[in-house]
């Protein structure tokens, strides 16, 4: 049964259940918007379904534990072995510490923004990182919309940082083996 | 609204990403048997060319092909950041390999924020003080041993 909710621009969308607590850009206005959950009984808010950070699946509420900060499912949670259950199942409290980082998921890139810079063109790459460094501060003051843009220019400047250093790379080595007649 | 349900982990996302993974190997095999030399077919950093300072990430390639052929102690010389930022960004490169492989994103735990601020502030001094012409620092710029 397809989800119908609207977005925040006014425009009535529609989705596969599947999609439920994910986050989809809107057609109409291209913001990224939240899928509602799955309503037990119409007219009431559903919970949003919580994205286990080991598998990646999508878990309802209660089916999550918040492991030491991270929201895994309870597959993943038992697979890991060890550690009692208790204490371990969802802790609202502990959630709100890190609400938006594990809820919106929004990466900081600052592993690709290192790779830049040590490997390929360091300038851009630190202005990546810059970038990156303000991902979590901003998630956590709540944020998300100076997150998410934060961790939007992380990633194009790792791009850029990377494409420079492509570009050089493939122009050296051309003029290298045209004979280094520019030496 | 079809537009809305392809938006989750996008197909092409999912195959650069198996692209870059293959390109890193192939990359690694290439560093591993042509030796970076003054004159080989490698670009040099254009910073160290038009400047002649170490940028962080100079000698990296040195470096590179030194730990492939097993010499700690000259791929330290060459570039020690490089030397110890390798096995987090090959550990964070398997597992966001994986996470394509099987078709789903992985997004980490984020870092503390004081952690990615230190990484930060430590990549810019790194790039200063190896510019230093005296020692210790004169230990960070890329040199053979």
């Amino acid at each position: 049964m397809p989800i119908e909710f609207t977005c925040s621009c006014g425009r009535r969308l529609r989705v596969s259940d599947e999609a439920a607590g994910q986050e989809h850009q809107c057609p109409a206005c291209g913001r990224m918007v939240v899928v509602p959950g799955i309503t037990d009984q119409p007219g009431t808010a559903a919970p949003y379904l919580y994205r286990c950070e080991m598998c990646g699946g999508d878990f309802r509420k209660d089916e999550v534990y918040d492991d030491r900060g991270r929201i895994i499912c309870h597959r993943c949670y038992d697979r890991q072995g060890a550690p009692p259950r208790r204490g371990g199942r969802w802790d609202e409290g502990r959630y709100s510490d890190y609400p938006d980082v594990s809820r919106h998921n929004i990466p900081s890139h600052l592993p690709e923004a290192i790779l830049v810079t040590l490997f390929c063109c360091w300038l851009p790459g630190i202005v990546a990182i810059v970038y990156a460094a303000q991902v979590g501060g901003k998630a956590a003051s709540g944020d998300i919309e100076g997150a998410r843009q934060a961790s939007q220019n992380a990633a194009t400047w790792s791009w850029v940082s990377f494409g420079v250093g492509l570009v050089i790379g493939i122009g050296y080595i051309a003029i290298m083996a045209s004979g280094g007649a520019f030496r | 609204m079809s537009e809305l349900l392809s938006q989750g982990y996008s197909r092409a996302r999912r195959w650069i990403t198996l692209a870059a993974g293959a390109a890193a190997c192939a990359a690694a095999a290439v560093i591993y048997r042509v030796k970076p030399e003054a004159d080989s077919l490698y670009p040099r950093c254009p910073f160290h060319a038009l400047t002649g300072l170490h940028c962080p990430g100079c000698g990296t390639l040195r470096c590179l092909h030194a730990l492939l052929h097993g010499d700690v102690p000259q791929a330290l010389a060459y570039n020690i950041l490089a030397v110890l930022a390798l096995p987090f960004l090959i550990a964070w490169a398997c597992r966001v390999e994986v996470a394509a492989v099987r078709g789903r994103p992985w997004v980490g735990k984020p870092l503390p924020t004081w952690v990615v601020r230190a990484i930060l502030v430590l990549v810019v001094a790194y790039w200063v003080l190896r510019n230093l012409p005296f020692f210790p620092f004169r230990l960070l710029a890329p040199h053979a041993l």
